[in-house]
């Protein structure tokens, strides 16, 4: 049995989801389009009988009351192609409606576009309304000359149709771009509060109110350092709990803050180095983004070992680019760098930020310890 | 009053050192180690076979409620947890720790929870020794799937990752996982290694062996019905017909 691996590979490439999901794409649909062929069914068939001695596709019957029923059907058919002609064109009108792209599409081309497609159906419809009227007539006129009949009968149905199209699309869109604002909106909070949040972890938080403690008996001036970096750090949380971008020296400040806090909890078992460009001080950068790869680094790189370890932090412009560098001398990578909330919560963030253009990555280095990069447009 | 012999595991210094002076203040309690990592508290509690340990509930690689789930009965010390986390302090008082301690801790709060152990120390009890690590075990299970384990080595603890072992059987109590040449012991049942392990990637073939299912290079229908799996280093195993139905959904 050899082609087990080519089995195995082939049981992951087929997901049920695509079983299933052309039928919820289909479902909404099922009402409009009964509606619409229960409509032509009915022109379809309403111009089916034969009226003996009518004359005239548009004579005034309409003051007349027909005789039988099939003659009223009839009527229906014939007198209101324009109608039908409407019902069919309407939905392929809405998907059309629905592709404009007014950013990218010119407003005048747009404009032209429609009129021709608005001409084409008119004289389509009149054509095919002409046709039908003097079908088996012995004599027709020209044309031509049915054309302003046509006009006549039907340019209001047109104007019906576009101003409904019109009218349809705007409203589809209107909601659409309202829906998307208040996803935005409530995205942007809620990423503010993942900023906040990751911050103010209980495990940080405590764990320094835990140092301070214990150095207040042994030490009572380190633990009054801590606990003024400490005042330091939440001043600067409060200080951006509205903002979602800070200059990336904020941003240097905050973090060299944090280290310090850390090297009391670490009985200075952790030693740090905070380098950047002086181009970039004024960039702007998402708020607190650094943090949770030097909580990393922390954690794996200098809380793992009894012998501490040394972290740095780096910025640098390279070309249009931002790249912000965290780097530790620990352990290295023994598994798959395997994401934690925090790495999930910061490619998120990066995300809504800078949208695919940015790139998160952890790398190995031959020495020992990680390198966690980021690496952004320039802002 | 009979010494408490007590350990202190916890990643931060300057929370080991909080509770080293603590305890000093305290009567009758006597420090015989202290570790910073979950690993470290292993080895600690294998060879000092300790009364009490302050742990840390919260600590990189393997946590406070992970190691209490890597220990026999041999060595049931009474258990504070020390946590930041509200919801694991409850959660540790509920699986029958003897106590838990917020940071920062406080000297009254550590006096009540030393009074606690003594208490518990009196009458010590086997079967709610084995309640805890049994909660500690589901509080890790409830993490996800085992990305490794904990083997010995003598008194030395360390890790074994998931995705290097090939295959696994069991010996007596232990798991015995077979990692290219080298064998290794591992606590467990094959019940909980089948339960805990990504069931993509390990599959149970019979009752004492599961194997990783990239390891997989033939498979082999025999006169009597089963099955030989062999694998990528040119082992052959038997997998039995309750247990084939498993493989065979895994590569139809």
């Amino acid at each position: 049995m050899n082609g087990i691996e080519g089995q195995a590979g082939r049981k992951t490439g087929c997901s049920t989801g695509h079983v299933f999901s052309p039928f919820i794409v289909k479902k909404k649909w099922i009402a409009p389009a009964a509606l619409w062929i229960a409509a032509l069914a009915l022109g379809i068939y309403a111009k089916a009988p034969e009226i003996p001695g009518s004359h005239g596709p548009m004579a005034p019957r309409v003051s007349q009351l027909p005789p039988d029923p099939r003659e009223l059907l009839f009527m229906l058919g014939v007198g209101s192609v324009v109608w039908y002609a409407v019902a069919m064109a309407l939905p392929f009108l809405l998907l059309a409606a629905r592709r404009v792209d007014t950013e990218k599409q010119k407003p005048a081309r747009i404009a032209r576009l429609s009129f021709a497609i608005f001409i084409a159906l008119f004289l389509l419809t009149a054509v095919i309304e002409f046709l039908v009227a003097y079908r088996g007539m012995p004599s027709k006129p020209s044309f031509l000359s049915f054309l302003p009949v046509s006009l006549r009968q039907d340019l209001l149905a047109w104007i019906a149709l576009a101003a409904f199209v019109v009218a349809f699309e705007l409203r589809r869109r209107s909601m659409r771009a309202r829906l998307e604002r208040e996803r935005l909106r409530a995205q942007i909070a809620e990423h503010r509060l993942v900023a906040l949040t990751s911050q103010l972890h209980p495990h940080f938080l405590f764990n320094t109110l835990q140092g301070i403690s214990t150095l207040i008996h042994r030490d009572p001036d380190a633990a009054d350092e801590m606990l003024s970096k400490l005042s330091d750090l939440l001043r600067d949380l409060l200080r951006h709990r509205d903002t979602a971008l800070v200059s990336l020296d904020e941003e240097l400040k905050y973090i060299r803050t944090y280290l310090d806090i850390s090297k009391f909890r670490f009985a200075d078992r952790l030693s740090f180095t905070v380098e950047a460009d002086q181009s970039v001080g004024k960039m702007k950068v998402p708020l607190f983004i650094l943090q949770p790869l030097v909580e990393n680094a922390l954690n794996h790189g200098i809380g793992a070992r009894a012998e501490g370890g040394k972290i740095c932090v780096r910025a640098h412009q390279r070309g249009g680019r931002l790249q912000l560098e965290v780097e530790d001398n620990g352990g290295g990578l023994d598994a798959p760098p395997e994401d934690g909330v925090g790495l999930s919560n910061t490619r998120d963030r990066l995300h809504t930020m800078y949208g695919t253009d940015h790139s998160l990555e952890l790398e190995a280095i031959a020495t020992g310890g990680v390198i966690a990069r980021i690496d952004v447009p320039t802002r | 009053m009979k010494s408490i012999r007590a350990l202190i595991v916890d990643d931060e210094p300057l929370t080991r050192e909080r509770v080293r002076d603590l305890a000093a203040r305290a009567e009758g309690i006597a420090i015989v180690g202290e570790g910073a990592n979950g690993l470290q508290a292993l080895d600690l509690i294998t060879r000092h076979k300790p009364d009490l340990i302050f742990i840390d509930v919260e600590m990189p690689e393997l946590n406070g409620f992970g190691v209490i789930a890597e220990l026999d009965d041999d060595s049931a010390p009474a258990v504070i947890f020390i946590t930041a986390y509200e919801q694991y302090a409850k959660k540790a008082f509920d699986v029958g720790a003897v106590d838990y301690l917020h940071k920062p801790i406080t000297p009254s709060r550590f006096a009540a929870a030393i009074a606690r152990a003594r208490e518990k120390l009196e009458r010590p009890s086997v079967a709610e020794w084995r309640r805890l690590v049994a909660a500690a075990s589901e509080a890790e299970r409830a993490r996800g799937s085992r990305k490794r384990f904990v083997v010995k080595s003598g008194s030395t603890h360390y890790f074994v990752q998931v995705d290097d072992v090939d295959w696994i059987d069991a010996a007596d109590n232990y798991l015995r996982l077979h990692v290219g040449q080298k064998t290794h012991f591992a606590r467990g049942t094959m019940k909980q290694a089948e339960d805990e392990l990504d069931s993509d990637k390990f599959v149970r073939i019979h009752r004492s062996a599961i194997i990783a299912v990239n390891r997989i290079r033939a498979i082999r229908n025999t006169e009597s019905g089963s099955h030989i799996v062999e694998l990528n280093d040119g082992m052959q195993l038997s997998s039995s017909r309750q247990y084939f139905r498993r493989v065979s959904e895994l590569l139809s």
